[in-house]
């Protein structure tokens, strides 16, 4: 049945096959519904093509540092630089002054630096990962500073069979939105089911400088099991206990 | 990047890794991706409007070149997709209600790619990672073609089949396999007919 179907989509029923075709599709409720299959097959098709394109794109990394030449470009032109460089120094001095005031009065400024101290990126996932399906893209769109995908990166299901990459992806990003404990909790979870063990370290002795002292994540790095650790976590902490 | 007289057509319809080299080039072409950007921008976008509007233009350019054969690029590939990106950025615009500013525009592709009509994988792209999960390379081809609405003397030729008849046998065999599949989801027919 679906041939004929097939045939009748694609134009090649003749005149006299074709009315006898269609005065069926009047009665038959069976090829009625063939032919909706069919129909919503060809349209189906239609996005073949284009899903093996965005396949592509995606996976395809552009150097960030022409975005941002082509930002500087479009940026108005500067009419009077004199006066924005005195204005420039006189705002860092000011702030420079702040700082320093600020960080004898309290430790929230010291936590800051912390985390803008050691804080490292991942390497965001721009390439296609063959179990990201398409929480890769909210990924990439977020690395790309679109903060409406958080959400989405967020909200996993439980039984979703890429559960625990899609979990440390969500914790890379509440990382870098500062959702420290957040992010934290869910390092714990990933050391539990003992995988992504040696970024979730990471995470949690991130956590603990900028939330607890360095004393304490000092003690917690001593007590990870070497095994847990890849070459960048080694250096990384090896050069914080320094 | 490449220039249009440097596309082999035949190669492009034939084969996905060459799609895959020309999409690459053309994605990575700096003066072009710059040139959307500046123009998504200066337009009240941002750069990630700039980085959808490039790839979904370059989507519908390569099924240009895929769908019609008669198509030929006036100028270079780059102005052309350039064009698209102009039009594509300002549809997208008009359908999320944002004040629209088009001096300078100076688009006049508008007969030649449709963008109005919003692409089916952007529509739904989970049904689409199912549906390619379970095809074959060769069906993935076949369909394609089909949906290109390529005769089957031409697929035979792209499939390199000894005859029209095993082109035809192929083609019906992936068919059904969609067919098979959307009968055993029967709401994705109401979903995917509905999608415009």
């Amino acid at each position: 049945m679906t041939e004929e179907v097939i045939k009748y989509v694609d134009g090649e029923l003749d005149g006299e096959s074709k009315k006898n075709f269609e005065s069926r599709l009047d009665q038959d409720v069976n090829l009625k519904s063939e032919l909706d299959a069919v129909l919503a097959a060809k349209k189906l098709s239609d996005g073949i093509l284009e899903a093996e394109i965005y396949g592509y794109l995606r996976s395809i990394k552009r150097p960030s540092a022409k975005m941002e030449t082509v930002v500087t470009q479009i940026k108005p032109k500067k009419k009077n630089t004199t006066i924005i460089t005195i204005a420039l120094l006189a705002a860092c001095s000011l702030l420079f002054v702040f700082v320093k005031l600020s960080n004898k009065l309290t430790d929230d400024v010291e936590i800051k630096d912390y985390y803008a101290m050691y804080y490292e990126q991942p390497d965001w996932p721009m390439e296609r990962s063959a179990t990201m399906d398409s929480s890769y893209f909210n990924l990439a769109r977020y690395v790309n500073d679109d903060k409406s995908v958080i959400d989405k990166i967020l909200t996993i299901d439980s039984k979703d069979k890429n559960y625990f990459e899609k979990k440390y992806w969500a914790a890379e990003v509440l990382l870098k939105e500062r959702r420290m404990a957040e992010a934290s909790s869910i390092a714990d979870e990933l050391l539990k089911a003992k995988v992504f063990t040696s970024r979730s370290h990471y995470i949690k002795v991130i956590y603990l400088l900028c939330n607890d002292s360095k004393e304490a994540a000092i003690q917690y790095i001593d007590s990870i099991p070497a095994s847990d650790l890849e070459i960048d976590e080694k250096k990384f902490f090896a050069k914080l206990k320094k | 990047m490449a220039d249009k007289n440097q596309i082999e057509w035949q190669k492009l319809r034939q084969s996905p890794s060459y799609r895959e080299e020309i999409c690459r080039s053309i994605y990575q072409d700096e003066s072009l991706w710059s040139n959307v950007q500046k123009y998504v921008l200066t337009h009240g976008g941002t750069t990630t409007d700039a980085e959808e509007v490039l790839q979904e233009s370059i989507v519908r350019f390569i099924k240009k070149l895929m769908s019609d054969e008669s198509f030929e690029v006036e100028k270079t590939i780059s102005s052309y997709v350039f064009g698209i990106c102009k039009l594509t950025f300002l549809s997208n615009l008009k359908k999320s209600e944002k004040p629209i500013s088009i001096d300078g525009a100076n688009i006049n592709v508008e007969d030649i790619v449709e963008v109005e009509e919003p692409l089916s994988f952007l529509q739904n792209e989970a049904l689409y990672k199912l549906i390619l999960d379970r095809s074959t390379d060769t069906c993935r081809q076949v369909l394609i073609y089909w949906s290109c609405n390529y005769k089957m003397t031409k697929i035979a030729e792209l499939m390199d089949y000894k005859s029209e008849m095993m082109a035809r046998k192929k083609k019906y065999e992936c068919i059904q396999k969609i067919v098979d599949f959307i009968k055993t989801n029967p709401h994705l027919i109401n979903n995917i007919m509905n999608n415009d």
